[in-house]
């Protein structure tokens, strides 16, 4: 119970951030004045007395850094401190980070490929349709979590790497596109996957042909120099692509596991 | 030897706050150095080099809830923060006074112990 109270009032106390230093100071004033009073009381001359009365209180530093130990949560506020120093090496690594990111849609990808051609090869309908759309919703899950930082912060984003308010301002309508883009192009790439699986390897191969060089490079030139958009057309077409070909392989998933469970008997 | 040097302060810490707790419990409400100095007297070195130490000490029983505070006027007419004791800072008083009580009995038989007695 007590311990529950005092995290309790730490927690508040880190929370609004209050420092008890006013107070602490105050009291170690008062504190020195009525020592200093007590020494001058027993007959020593002020100056001294003030100065045994500071070398009896103790290292005043030493008891600040321990009063606020006690006041807040000494280690969350490590943590925070750490993980905001994460965040900050991570957005200024952007081309590691985003490789990092890929990866994972990879590595989700081939372990789609896996389980959806284990459940054709024992001809479950069902569980391919399970495993396809399983990695489909996990990828989406951990490039929505990937792209959170980048949607709330851009404008912090690209301050990392430039003081120049207009580079600031090019830079924040690229990363707000990036965002979404993830989930689309990561999640492409888990299709296609689960397709290959679902013995259907030359349809994805074939679209993403299509989508990257008859869709995507026509229509960020076109984005890019036909009209104003410039750089941020070319990221809008790459968006567009992702999305298209993202739509057109889950399209034809379902049209596969649905014909595969008419052909198959059910297990 | 850090762990021993902390465990060491723990136990100060904890006797200190008892201390605290029992000297505003018999004084009533007390500001910070009259605190102190009444816990100089009866205890003798525990804080006759160090008394800031006992402000994080009540900072802590006050967030245990044990003691409360209040900004007031000393008997010096100088602005002093008053602690005063909580009821839950009597229960706590009761029960850690038993506990030490307990304790310091167990402690005293084992080494008043003799192996005869033991056979």
């Amino acid at each position: 119970m007590r311990f529950v109270k005092r995290l309790f009032a730490r927690v508040r106390n880190s929370a609004v951030n209050r420092r008890g230093d006013d107070r602490l100071c105050e009291e170690i004033q008062a504190h020195l004045a009525m020592q200093t009073e007590d020494y001058v009381r027993a007959g020593i001359a002020p100056a001294e007395a003030r100065r045994k009365a500071i070398l009896k209180l103790g290292a005043v530093e030493a008891i600040r850094e321990e009063y606020h130990a006690q006041e807040g949560l000494p280690s969350f506020a490590n943590m925070l401190d750490d993980l905001r120093y994460a965040f900050r090496v991570l957005g200024k690594s952007s081309g590691f980070s985003i490789t990092a990111v890929l990866i994972f849609a990879l590595g989700i990808s081939a372990a789609t490929a896996v389980l959806v051609g284990r459940a054709y090869g024992r001809q479950s309908a069902r569980g391919l349709a399970f495993c396809g759309w399983l990695g489909i919703g996990i990828n989406s899950v951990v490039m929505v979590i990937a792209g959170v930082p980048l949607a709330l912060a851009p404008a912090g984003i690209a301050g990392l790497y430039s003081t120049d308010p207009a580079v600031v301002a090019t830079a924040v309508p690229l990363i707000l596109i990036i965002a979404p883009t993830m989930i689309g192009d990561g999640g492409q790439r888990v299709v296609a996957q689960a397709l290959r699986g679902s013995h259907d390897a030359w349809f994805p191969t074939a679209l993403h042909m299509i989508s990257y060089a008859v869709i995507m490079v026509p229509l960020g030139w076109a984005l890019a120099f036909g009209s104003d958009f410039g750089v941020t057309g070319l990221l809008l077409a790459i968006a567009f692509a992702s999305f298209a070909s993202l739509g057109i392989l889950s399209a034809r998933f379902a049209w596969i596991t649905r014909a595969l469970r008419r052909q198959w008997p059910r297990l | 030897v850090l762990n021993r040097m902390k465990q060491k302060k723990d136990v100060q810490q904890g006797t200190l706050a008892l201390m605290v707790l029992k000297t505003i419990d018999v004084l009533g409400p007390l500001h910070g150095h009259a605190i102190a100095r009444r816990i100089e007297q009866i205890s003798g070195e525990l804080l006759s080099v160090n008394q800031g130490t006992l402000y994080p000490v009540l900072l802590r029983l006050e967030q245990e809830g044990a003691i409360a505070s209040d900004w007031a006027t000393s008997e010096n007419n100088r602005r002093a923060r008053f602690y005063r004791l909580t009821r839950a800072g009597h229960k706590l008083l009761e029960t850690e006074k038993r506990d030490w009580e307990e304790t310091a009995a167990i402690i005293a038989w084992f080494f008043d112990v003799r192996t005869e007695d033991l056979t």
